[in-house]
């Protein structure tokens, strides 16, 4: 009774958040991932009002307010002015962008946002928020005690739907909201706004979040946590894949079922389960991730689409081999140069901007080549550090050998290869959702436990159970019933030796992130010991460039044109005879052998790794910050890598270190130093309409540097080793090389461009102008976008300009 | 059944959510020929198509290639066996070039050979293709559909009747038997329907391709097509030779109302 | 430029694209105040795409579009219908998955007054009044082109846009459907009605033009166009 209870009222907070999420994605096509990050912003403005006097809202009053105030206050006034200025500012802007930006812009905001709460709030000291109505009103029912507050929720919950059910049947706006769902354009004609339609909802979906927020916090323990309750978009979302993110009360009944789940996991197990098992702590938080992971599986295949046409598309040059081969060399010297003038702490952080390279370098492969998208990254490269801890031990003397990385990639290769079979038959955003759900899951199920033999005995077991439940949905849909029963009696087979094998459930293994954190030993080489920071930043660099180039070499050869097929048409794709399936399969692999050297190296950069170095957080930046530089490059990569471990650093540092000197600037910079953290979310927000990110650009200008102006070029590079000769024999500091760098960087390309006004072009449209203008003839006009690229620019293209963008109906 | 039919659907009926696209459609595909495959819009063209390549699978009916049913055969292991087709909404790899469009497709092609066939009732082994020279093969396609001049251009610069062209040599490029073609000449100028065409011809008559082909422009198909299917409603209302089926007044009335 | 005061709809020399496919290539054609006229041509020619442009669904890539003497080049559909531009599309005029009141409901974002709108629909279509509650998407097809007629109807547009009304119908529901045309025609609402079925709206136009490969071929009275249909469509 207890449980059934209990999952209820899980189940009504589940159904709360999720019908929020369902109602912003079904009017605007865009998944908000930053729904449960809004609903924490909104639990925390909320704290402020009810329970911190010392706040200060300005035009409000001070002190702490009263619960029905605040609440009517946060969930009627702020919480829909977000929703209207986010999707105002940010997501109207999403229409027509490519899968991909849809994806990464709404995980900015979230990152954003869980940035903006530790700033205000330090989100890491505890605030609590009591239950309503206080701990003491309770009452019996069944037999089980519940706060009122419980009730609360129950009666919110069925409100609500109430509520959402008379809005989306018995008003305009609400039923418009259904008519979006089923065609917005011809909404456009019948003379409504769906612009506006999908604004209101936005509204109402935020005020959920933080309605959701507020309630779930005193029943899961009183105390407000930005992570859980960021998180709490996958639980939403889970629940939301039982109505396919349209149908609202099929999503209320995932709710309760996914509510069951959760509580069932509080009990003792039975049944087959050892009774020194228990499921507490972390197992718990997984359950909804494995849920949605299992609820995924059994979605129907996405059927094979052809391209859609977009405004804006992503474009990728690809080097020619003589030029990777020349960036990969320049990029070793360089970094040998650079690390001999470098202070300690400089060096550190750079080197781990070059190991953060090598993990990014696994999504240039998978999103930029594959056109793919995963969000556990860093599951699977701390998959890889773990692996290669456990093989080479544990005190401060060992060192690893090549063994130890080959063992550690197989590995995650082969679970990359698990996490990716049930995922191949998705794509786009479902796809990005389960890497999420899957890395989750393995954060809370093995990172985060601490003594492993609790863990590795249910961990195989729910593996070898969502397996069996794909493959027998698979076997049934492919091949009958038949085969789908061979398959069940196989995999039952299967789980009950695993469920009853005693090694795995042995009391003797070792713990998997003993006390936290991994003191990853370093490598030893063809006998030489990399152990020191100035000679692992070469092992790290030369790494680099030889995945670079082999990345680039693949790109090049046919394996990469096929990736590129896949990405550019999966129909085409398979009406050629190639099987989508296992090319998608065979570059997750790689991608995943990528991430988890990269975590080697990485986890062994870091020294004493965390395990949230590996949550699932850190992968959206990284993806975030490869978009931003732009995703099919490996030069994308290390500039995201830069980004990740170094760039903002550095800023912070900097502006700190102007603090500490100049005690008037204190104040600014303090707040300055604040803003770095939000500067990579803030930019991947803003990173909206061009999904090519801007290292392509950079190096288009640089191209006309190099091959158009060699004798500045050669001056640029003079003067750079000249001034670095001066910072390695001391006699300038290496701020004076710093800024001299930074001015040759920025300023030589521009004068280049200056002095070769023709040679600038956009990527990938140099080699055809000249075909071009044969095949479209003299009755056909240049397209829009290359008016004065391809011919001059003339009076009269201003006007098809003004058609283009809609500006000519509000002329006179 | 025809013994002389490379291809062949039976009784392919498609239901979309209680609507009927196609209905117990029946079509035969003659080695060596081109048969045409017209009827207004929304007649179930096109989803014929998707349901003969496996992009679609039907509610019920079989396909049949050469007499042997592949209905359950996933769309690359059709390809495999032969069935190629271009699509009516260009389906180009937009990041590549002319030529890389015709050589990933050889290059795919090459990736065929080895795998085992399990799952075929009845045989087993190893499907063996011959590997080939991708790049030579793209050179030697481009040189037959005439695309030499143009074949360093990204795709996603040309106009659609000429990239409509490339579609059909990347097509060519996996050898197929039998070539669907999705409204080849829709978005071609005259001059380039015309070479298209003598294209076609050359193909059927030199090389021994077979073309089942749905197209809008009628003068293209009157004069290439031996035969022709006139699909409306989703069900086949006519059947025969271009002259036949010109003169038969239920295709006038599919087109134009009836004429009561 | 455009602004006849004579004309509800006016396009001159309209070019438009898809992506790179340009489908219509230089239109041009005028629909005067309170006539028929009806635009024929084989598949793919451009027709919906016309009407498309017109209703703002598309962008004009060159040319001009004029809607009561006004230049409406670049403004947006929903602005469109509220100056009294109504297209009813091909084929998916209504929501499905609302009910047939719910349909209507949508249509007075151009004004007017949920119950005088559900007044003039059930009126002219006694069948959709006794499935009000019905969702649209279970009605019978002629029903729904009813429904998405009924929009047209009801809210006094300046011009009407119809496109293949007979879509996947059976030949005695078209006539049906027509005759009501013919019913809107005579009120003066001025309309520009697509139609495969060219016999289907010979009878009721006032002027016919024959579009091929994106233009107008041929601009004339039924009578006249009526010999060179069956060229158009099924080639000489």
């Amino acid at each position: 009774m207890n449980l059934l209870i209990n999952g209820l009222i899980t189940g009504a907070v589940f159904a709360i958040a999720a019908s929020g999420l369902v109602v912003t994605y079904s009017t605007s096509g865009v998944f908000n991932f930053a729904h449960g990050a809004l609903g924490m912003l909104c639990s925390y403005i909320y704290w402020d009002l009810r329970v911190n006097d010392a706040h200060q809202w300005p035009l409000l009053p001070h002190g702490a307010w009263p619960a029905p105030l605040a609440l009517f206050t946060v969930l009627f006034v702020i919480a829909p002015l977000i929703g209207a200025v986010l999707y105002r500012v940010v997501i109207r802007g999403l229409q027509d962008t490519s899968e991909i930006v849809k994806l990464v812009v709404p995980i900015s905001v979230l990152l954003a946002l869980i940035g903006l709460a530790n700033w205000v709030w330090k989100t890491d000291n505890p605030h609590s928020l009591q239950p309503f109505f206080g701990a003491d009103h309770k009452v019996t029912i069944f037999g089980v005690v519940l706060l009122w507050h419980d009730l609360t929720i129950l009666f919110v919950a069925i409100a609500l739907a109430i509520a959402l059910r008379v809005l989306l049947y018995r008003t305009r706006v609400g039923v418009s909201m259904r008519a979006v769902v089923d065609d917005r354009s011809l909404l456009e004609l019948n003379g409504a706004r769906p612009d506006r339609v999908s604004l209101v909802s936005w509204m109402i979906g935020v005020s959920l979040s933080a309605l959701a927020g507020i309630l779930i916090t005193p029943f899961q323990g009183g105390s407000l946590s930005s992570t859980l309750l960021t998180l709490l978009v996958i639980n939403a979302f889970a629940a939301a894949m039982f109505g396919r993110l349209r149908n609202l009360p099929l999503t209320f009944v995932g709710a309760v079922v996914l509510g069951f789940a959760t509580r069932m996991a509080f009990n003792k197990p039975t049944g087959l389960m050892p009774q020194s098992f228990d499921w507490g702590g972390n197992f718990r938080l997984a359950v909804p991730m494995i849920l949605l992971f299992i609820v995924l599986l059994v979605l129907p295949q996405d059927r094979l689409r052809g391209t859609v046409i977009r405004r804006t598309r992503e474009r990728f040059r690809v080097p020619s081999a003589r030029d990777a081969v020349i960036g990969a060399g320049g990029f070793v010297v360089a970094i040998i140069l650079l690390s001999r003038i470098m202070a300690d702490s400089a060096l550190i952080s750079f080197s781990d901007a070059i190991a953060a390279g090598i993990i990014i370098l696994s999504l240039v492969l998978l999103v930029g080549y594959a056109g793919e998208v995963s969000l556990a990254t860093m599951a699977l490269a701390g998959i890889g550090g773990t692996v290669l801890y456990h093989h080479v031990g544990h005190d401060a003397s060992s060192r690893a050998g090549f063994s130890a990385y080959i063992i550690a990639i197989a590995v995650t290769a082969l679970i990359g290869a698990l996490m990716a079979m049930p995922a191949l038959r998705l794509r786009g955003l479902y796809l990005a959702l389960a890497t999420a759900a899957f890395s989750l899951a393995v954060e809370q199920m093995l990172f985060k436990e601490y003594a492993a033999s609790r863990r590795i005995y249910p961990a195989t077991l729910i593996v070898l159970i969502a397996f069996g439940i794909a493959l027998v949905y698979q076997a049934f849909r492919r091949r009958g019933a038949r085969r789908a029963a061979i398959a069940a009696a196989l995999s039952a087979v299967v789980v009950v030796i695993a469920a009853t094998n005693h090694w795995l459930q042995h009391e003797q293994w070792s713990a998997i992130f003993p006390n936290g954190n991994l003191q990853v030993p370093r490598p030893r080489l063809l006998g030489i010991d990399l152990a020191s920071q100035s000679s692992f930043v070469i092992l790290l660099a030369v790494v680099f460039a030889a995945l670079g180039l082999g990345l680039v070499a693949l790109r090049r050869g046919a394996y990469g044109r096929r990736l590129t097929a896949m990405k550019n048409s999966p129909a085409a794709c398979a009406t050629l005879g190639m099987s989508v399936v296992r090319l998608k399969l065979s570059v997750f692999m790689l991608s995943a052998a990528l991430a988890g050297l990269g975590g080697c190296l990485f986890a062994q950069e870091i020294g004493a790794v965390t395990a949230e170095r590996f949550s699932v957080f850190e992968s959206m930046t990284m993806l975030m910050l490869l978009v931003v530089a732009g995703a099919g490059y490996v030069s994308g990569g290390f500039t995201a890598g830069l980004l990740y471990g170094a760039v903002f650093v550095a800023i912070s540092n900097l502006l700190t270190a102007l603090g500490a000197h100049v005690s008037a600037l204190q104040g600014p910079t303090a707040w300055l130093v604040q803003l770095t953290v939000l500067l990579p979310a803030l930019i991947g927000i803003s990173l909206g309409r061009d999904p090519s990110g801007f290292i392509g650009d950079a190096f288009a200008q640089f191209a006309v540097l190099v091959r158009h102006a060699r004798a500045l070029f050669a001056v640029g590079v003079t003067i750079e080793l000249v001034a670095w000769f001066l910072a390695w024999r001391g006699v300038v500091d290496n701020w004076a090389f710093a800024i001299v760098t930074i001015v040759l960087v920025t300023v030589l390309p521009r004068v280049a461009a200056l002095l070769h006004p023709d040679a600038v072009t956009r990527p990938g449209r140099a080699a055809s102008r000249e075909p071009r203008r044969q095949l479209i003839g003299e009755d056909q006009a240049t397209p829009l976008e290359l008016i004065g690229v391809d011919r001059a620019f003339t009076p009269g293209d201003r006007e098809r300009l003004d058609q283009a963008i809609g500006i000519g109906a509000v002329r006179p | 059944m025809t013994a002389d039919a490379l291809l062949s659907v039976d009784g392919v009926t498609v239901s979309f959510g209680g609507k009927r696209a196609l209905s117990d459609v029946d079509l035969q595909v003659r080695a060596g020929e081109v048969t045409g495959l017209i009827g207004p819009n929304g007649a179930g063209k096109t989803t014929l198509f998707n349901v003969i390549t496996g992009l679609l699978a039907p509610t019920r009916g079989r396909v049949l290639l050469d007499g042997r049913d592949v209905s359950r055969l996933e769309t690359h292991r059709r390809a495999r066996l032969g069935i190629a087709r271009t699509f009516q909404r260009l389906e180009l790899f937009t990041d590549l070039t002319v030529r890389d469009n015709l050589r990933v497709a050889a290059e795919i092609r090459n990736t065929w050979r080895g795998f085992p066939r399990l799952g075929l009732r009845g045989r087993s082994g190893f499907e063996r293709h011959a590997r080939i020279d991708a790049a030579d093969e793209a050179d030697r396609v481009l040189d037959l559909v005439g695309l030499t001049d143009l074949a360093d251009v990204p795709v996603s610069e040309l106009p659609t009747g000429t990239a409509r062209v490339v579609e059909l040599g990347r097509a060519l490029m996996i050898r197929p038997r039998v070539l669907l073609l999705d409204e080849p000449a829709s978005g071609q100028t005259d001059e380039e329907t015309r070479a298209f065409e003598a294209l076609v011809r050359r193909l059927v008559h030199d090389d021994g391709l077979t073309v089942l082909l749905i197209e809008h422009d009628m003068d293209l198909v009157m004069d290439v097509c031996d035969r022709i299917y006139v699909l409306d409603f989703g069900e086949v209302i006519a059947v025969g030779s271009p002259e036949a089926v010109r003169a038969d007044g239920r295709v006038r009335d599919a087109y134009l109302g009836s004429s009561s | 430029m455009v602004g006849d005061p004579e004309l509800a709809l006016e396009l001159r020399d309209v070019h438009a694209a898809y992506g790179s496919i340009e489908v219509l290539r230089g239109v041009d054609l005028a629909v005067p105040y309170g006539k028929v006229v009806a635009l024929l041509g084989p598949n793919g020619a451009g027709k919906s795409t016309t009407l498309r442009v017109i209703a703002g669904q598309l962008a004009v890539s060159r040319g001009d579009v004029g809607v009561a003497g006004r230049r409406v080049n670049g403004a947006s559909p929903d602005e469109l219908a509220r100056r009294g531009v109504c297209l009813v599309p091909e084929g998916k005029g209504i929501f499905p998955n609302l009910s047939v009141r719910e349909n209507l409901w949508m249509a007075t974002h151009v004004g007017g007054s949920l119950a005088s709108i559900e007044a003039v629909a059930y009126e002219r279509f006694p069948r959709l009044g006794e499935r009000r509650r019905q969702l649209a998407g279970t009605l019978s097809g002629g029903e729904q082109q009813m429904l998405a007629m009924a929009r047209a109807l009801s809210t006094n547009p300046a011009l009407v846009l119809l496109d293949e009304l007979s879509m996947g119908l059976a030949p005695l529901v078209v006539e049906e459907l027509y005759e009501i045309v013919a019913n809107i025609a005579e009120t003066g609402v001025s309309l520009l009605v697509v139609e495969q079925f060219a016999r289907a709206v010979l009878g009721i136009a006032d002027w016919v033009g024959i579009m091929i490969r994106g233009r107008i071929q041929e601009f004339a009275s039924p009578s006249a166009v009526e010999a060179d249909l069956s060229t158009a469509y099924l080639g000489e």
